[in-house]
């Protein structure tokens, strides 16, 4: 098990890189740069353009650029400033006097602002609470309809679930705009402000919508699958009660299946959120991600996509030690 | 989707023996059709495919009006069956579903958009069915180095996160000549093709590898047939079913994905004079129906309808077919 995690760990390493390569290429193919304005406005002299591009070193050859962003480099006054490795996703070109880092894990003044106020903390809310929305509604709905196997409520669940999974929440989103804040004002369409739960109960519900459907339909058919397997006839048969049976031991080895597949459904909220955080308007990472490829803000570029890449790696690794935790079996290999 | 791969062979022979043998032979694919004809929900859903297939070619001779045109001081109609607009805009039978912002046909926009979003599912998802299956045969047969070269490389794209690379993607290369060809359809295309290879690859490595265990293949070989000859006469068609199965869920995804990027205005460049194939897509459409959304929340609705029923269709067809091409495999 141990030995399983590190390989997954190391893989790790390799990922990033790769991941940054294609990222930092794409984004140097691009035309333009950070300096250039919108047409209509005034633009950066040619002068102030050079200053700059020393200053942040927009002027060396493009590999440079690269091992400076990721390694670090040695400033004008002899002192190193380390790059990604250290965490430092470097400095905004469009924000000034902002490091990316700051600008996604920095939380805003004002009184009871916390690490969840940060653009980072309104995404991860948007994730977490999507997320047990899914499971915590799901599991139950699958299990639910795996008992009443073949009857309505059983075909009612799984009518839902076909649904689900296939409108994307993309659609949904805007099925929940147009009935619930155009038809019935029961929210508005851009919301003001994200204090308390209230205002994330619609886009949690309508983001995590798929993963439940999903979820659900995972847990229904494996705990069918467990239902008819014999280790369960022979805990009926000796005498134990149903409780026990049913959570006990159909529940424990239902969980397996689903909880493999609850590593992708996570990659699929982590990447997902863009265009929730967009419909919406909650202002997470997301959000501003397509105004900032635009402005050719090359450091926040690569630090969104290196922190996506990051959450999903991640989201995979978690997955690996639930499992473990889940089926022992796994952890003696 | 990974066991698919793993009891399809097995699946395959359960299949041929669950069925009678009669005295005329049936060919596996015929076995299935008979399979697929009973699952009715699969079958209405082909039917509102094929409509939808219809409309979208026969667009020009379906829609009432032109896409393009704007019909000054007739914006914001409402549909058929809404007396008033919000703003309150009378109804008018000339425009069924209403008019947008600018005065356009709703219905006819819907149409139009309906081919561009066809071609976004249906291209992308020929090309990868092309190259993924060709690099997962050639991982699952060669082993080895490619084996791992080829997997390693669908472990790095599956960490990429995928939507933010199609908006890289269209963001950086959308104003190079590569960007402008065809509307954008070009680099999109082939912006969902690398972004989603990597599924089909690992199924179809996978397929090749229980393939390749199997008895037959032994035979063959000790036949002498080529590595050529083994791939495209065995290991293909007992791979087809999957590949056809993972088809029909890729195409709803990759039309989504339109979408998604229409609607971040990343998507295919919207025409002006209307002469062009592809004059608005669906993505499109989602854009200009959301930012108006307060003052003609029916356009939005209409499309998210019609979308849906699209993509729902889709995966009923997708769950017959698997049900069909597999039919050990329960749901």
């Amino acid at each position: 098990m141990t030995g399983l995690l590190f390989r997954r760990f190391i893989w790790f390493f390799p990922v990033i890189i790769v991941i940054s390569l294609i990222t930092f290429a794409l984004m140097k193919l691009a035309p333009g740069g950070p300096w250039d304005r919108d047409a209509e406005s005034k633009q950066v002299d040619p002068r102030t353009q050079k200053l700059l591009d020393q200053r942040f070193g927009l002027d060396r050859p493009l590999p440079e650029q690269y091992l400076r962003y990721m390694v670090g480099y040695i400033d004008a006054k002899g002192s190193f400033e380390c790059g990604v490795v250290c965490g430092n996703l470097g400095p905004s070109y469009r924000q000034r006097g902002k490091n990316v880092q700051d600008i996604f894990f920095g939380v805003p003044e004002g009184d009871g602002r916390n690490f969840f106020h940060s653009k980072f903390g309104y995404s991860l809310r948007l994730g977490l609470l999507s997320m047990s929305f899914a499971v915590l509604v799901g599991i139950p709905m699958g299990v639910l309809s795996a008992l009443r196997h073949n009857t309505s409520v059983d075909y009612i669940i799984t009518l839902v679930t076909n649904v689900g999974v296939a409108v994307p929440s993309f659609v949904v989103a805007f099925f929940s705009v147009v009935v619930l804040a155009v038809g019935l004002h029961l929210i508005p369409v851009v919301q003001k402000s994200w204090s308390g739960i209230t205002p994330w109960i619609v886009p949690a519900m309508v983001f995590g919508f798929g993963t439940l459907a999903q979820t659900a339909r995972f847990t229904r058919s494996a705990m069918l699958e467990v239902m008819s397997q014999e280790f369960i006839r022979a805990a009926r048969s000796k005498g134990l009660g149903e409780r026990v049976v049913i959570w006990k031991h159909t529940v424990r080895n239902m969980l397996i299946p689903v909880v493999t597949n609850l590593g992708p459904a996570l990659v699929g909220l982590i990447t997902g959120s863009i265009v929730i955080e967009n419909i919406f308007g909650i202002p997470g990472i997301g959000r501003d991600f397509v105004q900032s490829i635009g402005n050719r803000d090359y450091s926040l570029i690569m630090g969104t996509t290196l922190l996506y890449a990051v959450l999903i790696v991640l989201g995979n690794l978690s997955v690996d030690v639930l499992y473990g935790l889940i089926d022992p079996r796994v952890r003696s290999e | 989707m990974q066991t698919d791969a793993h009891t399809l062979p097995a699946a395959a022979l359960a299949g041929e023996l669950a069925e009678p043998q009669g005295p005329v032979s049936r060919s596996q694919w015929s076995l299935a059709w008979r399979r697929f004809r009973r699952n009715r929900a699969a079958l209405v859903s082909i039917a509102i495919i094929l409509l939808y297939g219809l409309a979208g070619l026969f667009a020009p001779w379906l829609a009432p009006h032109n896409p393009v045109k704007d019909n000054s001081g007739r914006d914001y109609v409402p549909p058929f069956w809404r007396a008033k607009s919000p703003a309150g805009v009378a109804a008018d039978l000339t425009f069924p579903l209403g008019t947008d912002s600018q005065g356009r046909d709703v219905l006819s926009r819907i149409l139009y958009g309906m081919r561009s979003s066809m071609v976004a599912g249906l291209m992308p998802a020929l090309i990868i069915l092309v190259i993924g299956s060709t690099l997962g045969f050639l991982a699952g047969w060669a082993g080895g180095v490619t084996d791992n070269l080829v997997m390693r490389t669908t472990d790095i794209f599956y960490a990429f996160p995928d939507v933010l690379f199609l908006i890289l993607i269209m963001v950086t290369l959308g104003s190079t000549p590569l960007g402008r060809l065809g509307n954008g359809l070009v680099l999109f295309l082939s912006a969902l093709a690398v972004v989603s290879w990597t599924g089909l690859a690992r199924l179809v490595r996978g397929s090749a590898l229980s393939l390749k265990s199997l008895e037959f293949i032994d035979a063959a070989r000790g036949l002498g047939a080529s590595n050529w000859r083994i791939i495209t006469r065995h290991l293909l068609p007992n791979s087809l079913s999957l590949m056809v199965v993972w088809a029909a869920f890729a195409v709803p995804r990759l039309i989504i994905a339109e979408a998604i990027l229409g609607y971040l205005g990343l998507g295919l460049r919207p025409s002006i004079t209307g002469k062009e194939f592809f004059v608005t897509s669906w993505g499109r459409l989602f854009l200009e129906a959301y930012s108006n959304v307060a003052s003609q929340p029916d356009f939005l609705l209409v499309l998210s309808f019609v979308v849906s029923v699209f993509v729902i269709s889709f995966t009923f067809v997708g769950d017959g077919l698997r049900d069909a091409l597999d039919p050990r495999q329960k749901r």
